[in-house]
């Protein structure tokens, strides 16, 4: 009996062996297991810019500055002639034409190599600090006499972000010039005589405005004297961005011109761009005090005079770019 | 059951085994697709949900100081003070029956080809999982749009779901091949919208795809 039952046990898993068998007799030697995938779209969307104003960013670009950071003077440190009456905000600034520290930010034309034409150009945003209540001046002056330079702390590295004290020595005497002209024994007039009309370079004075970028002061003979009174409010000087344009309008560029000619000597009736060609000097910044970069021609060196004044203090969005273009 | 009978049930199994397989025994993967804002496809035991946000607008730290000032309620990139941001939520249905690994696919094209050929060297785009932000390679960006597919380290079990967020802004700054500062929203402002609404420079249409986990 118990060899029966074995044997019928034995029988049975044949039976299973050859049927589980001829099924997989059946299966390619390679088959795959299939995994479960799914995916599911989403509906289109679009997206691109949005809308704003820009000017060039202090921060990143030392040649230019913000006029709402200018230090405010009230008072000079030496002499009895106050040229701070206004309070104004106030800064001078070494210009150069070296390693492209005054390019233009916007990368929008570098000029004749070797040689870069001088000028500011204002930016601006908002239009509601832009009122008649301030005004705005800069020039730009060769170097003059011999009063010592006083240096501020530099801003940043290089001569953009170097400042000339504006309260003593030579850069109080650029700031005399600046805001009053040729010295007089019975007071200042606001223009220039002498010697001091070859120095003088009118960017954004001498009746220059927006709608005018091209005034120059009258000076048809040797005997000319030279206008530096008329100069142009907030409002007259700044272009703010127009709505609803894709392109804005918000910067205005005043170039830098002159009536001396290369050999320093006045050149009536004929105002030039102020064209630079490369410093050569061999003093760089940082200067220290009594030290000024090693040149007086104002084709090597230009000490740019930025300044304003008025009971309406400059918004953020307003700042000047010195270029050399 | 003899020797004989057990042969023959053998091959009975066997033939019959055959004519359902047909002559290819090899098995298809089940999948299925479809658009739609939100979808349920039940494709066998694996079924993908996708939700979409309109873009919102993301500020992203610039501002005044650095010379950018957005528009009033103004939609859309602003280089440096504002992004997009969309944000997707995947979900693996709970008529799945297994876990599946994540992949969001994004799909761009051009819209306005002037506009983003201008904005194309500047673009960016994050995607953020939880507390994971993955910047998607520059390389993505061609001159016919942009690809890039980001796996999700998570697995989806059924019923769970997952949240990404893709982020396209500009930076404030970036220094060209000549080693200068350019200030991006100067540099571009010629190419931004005329009112509040963004300007359309390109089209996604981003997709998620779930494989059942231990796929190779």
């Amino acid at each position: 009996m118990k060899h029966q039952n074995s044997a019928g046990r034995t029988k049975r898993i044949w039976i299973v062996v050859a049927v589980l068998s001829a099924l997989v007799l059946l299966f390619p030697i390679g088959f795959t297991t299939a995994y479960l995938t799914d995916k599911v779209t989403a509906s289109k969307t679009s997206g691109g810019t949005g809308r704003w104003c820009s000017v060039p960013n202090p921060k990143q670009h030392p040649n230019v500055y913000r006029l709402k950071e200018f230090p405010r003077y009230s008072d000079a440190k030496e002499g009895t002639e106050n040229p701070f009456s206004a309070n104004p905000g106030f800064i001078i600034v070494p210009v150069v034409n070296t390693n492209g520290e005054f390019a233009p930010t916007d990368g929008s034309g570098a000029g004749t190599a070797g040689s870069r034409d001088l000028s500011v150009r204002l930016w601006s945003c908002d239009a509601t600090s832009q009122s008649t209540n301030s005004s705005i001046k800069v020039t730009g002056w060769r170097a003059t006499g011999s009063a010592t330079p006083y240096w501020l702390s530099e801003k940043s590295a290089g001569f953009a972000g170097q400042r000339l004290d504006p309260t003593r020595g030579f850069g109080l005497e650029l700031a005399k010039l600046h805001v009053r002209g040729t010295s007089r024994l019975t007071g200042w007039l606001q223009h220039l005589t002498g010697s001091d009309r070859q120095l003088y370079t009118w960017i954004l004075s001498s009746n220059r405005t927006k709608t005018d970028l091209s005034a120059d002061p009258d000076c048809l003979t040797h005997l000319c004297v030279i206008n530096i009174k008329e100069v142009p409010s907030f409002q007259q000087a700044f272009k703010n961005d127009t709505g609803g344009a894709g392109a804005p309008s918000n910067s205005v560029e005043y170039s830098g011109q002159s009536y001396w000619n290369d050999s320093g000597d006045l050149s009536p009736n004929n105002p030039r761009n102020v064209r630079m060609t490369s410093y050569s000097g061999a003093r760089r910044p940082p200067f220290a005090q009594g030290q000024r970069p090693t040149s007086t021609d104002g084709r090597q060196v230009q000490w740019v005079v930025m300044e304003w004044w008025g009971s309406t203090a400059p918004s953020d969005d307003m700042v000047a770019e010195v270029v050399l273009r | 059951m003899s020797a004989r009978r057990a042969v023959f049930a053998a091959a009975a199994a066997a033939t019959a085994g055959a004519l359902l397989l047909g002559g290819n025994a090899t098995y298809a993967a089940w999948s299925d697709s479809a658009k739609s804002e939100k979808t349920t496809i039940t494709a066998g035991t694996l079924a993908a949900e996708i939700t979409q946000s309109d873009p919102a607008s993301v500020a992203m730290g610039e501002g005044a100081s650095a010379g950018i000032f957005p528009g009033d309620n103004s939609k859309g990139i602003i280089p440096g003070a504002q992004g997009q941001r969309w944000t997707y939520t995947v979900t693996n249905s709970s008529k799945s029956a297994v876990t599946a690994n994540v992949a969001l696919k994004i799909n761009g094209s051009v819209s306005n080809a002037t506009d983003y050929a201008a904005i194309r060297p500047y673009l960016k785009a994050t995607t953020k999982v939880g507390a994971t932000t993955t910047e998607i390679p520059s390389s993505a960006f061609t001159a016919s749009g942009f690809q890039h597919t980001v796996k999700l380290g998570d697995k989806l079990a059924p019923g769970k779901k997952a949240t990404i967020e893709l982020t396209l802004s500009m930076p404030a700054t970036v220094t060209n091949s000549q080693g200068q500062k350019v200030d991006v929203a100067v540099e571009l402002i010629k190419h931004r919208s005329a009112t509040t609404d963004a300007q359309k420079i390109f089209t996604m249409e981003n997709s998620a795809s779930l494989s059942q986990v231990g796929q190779p």
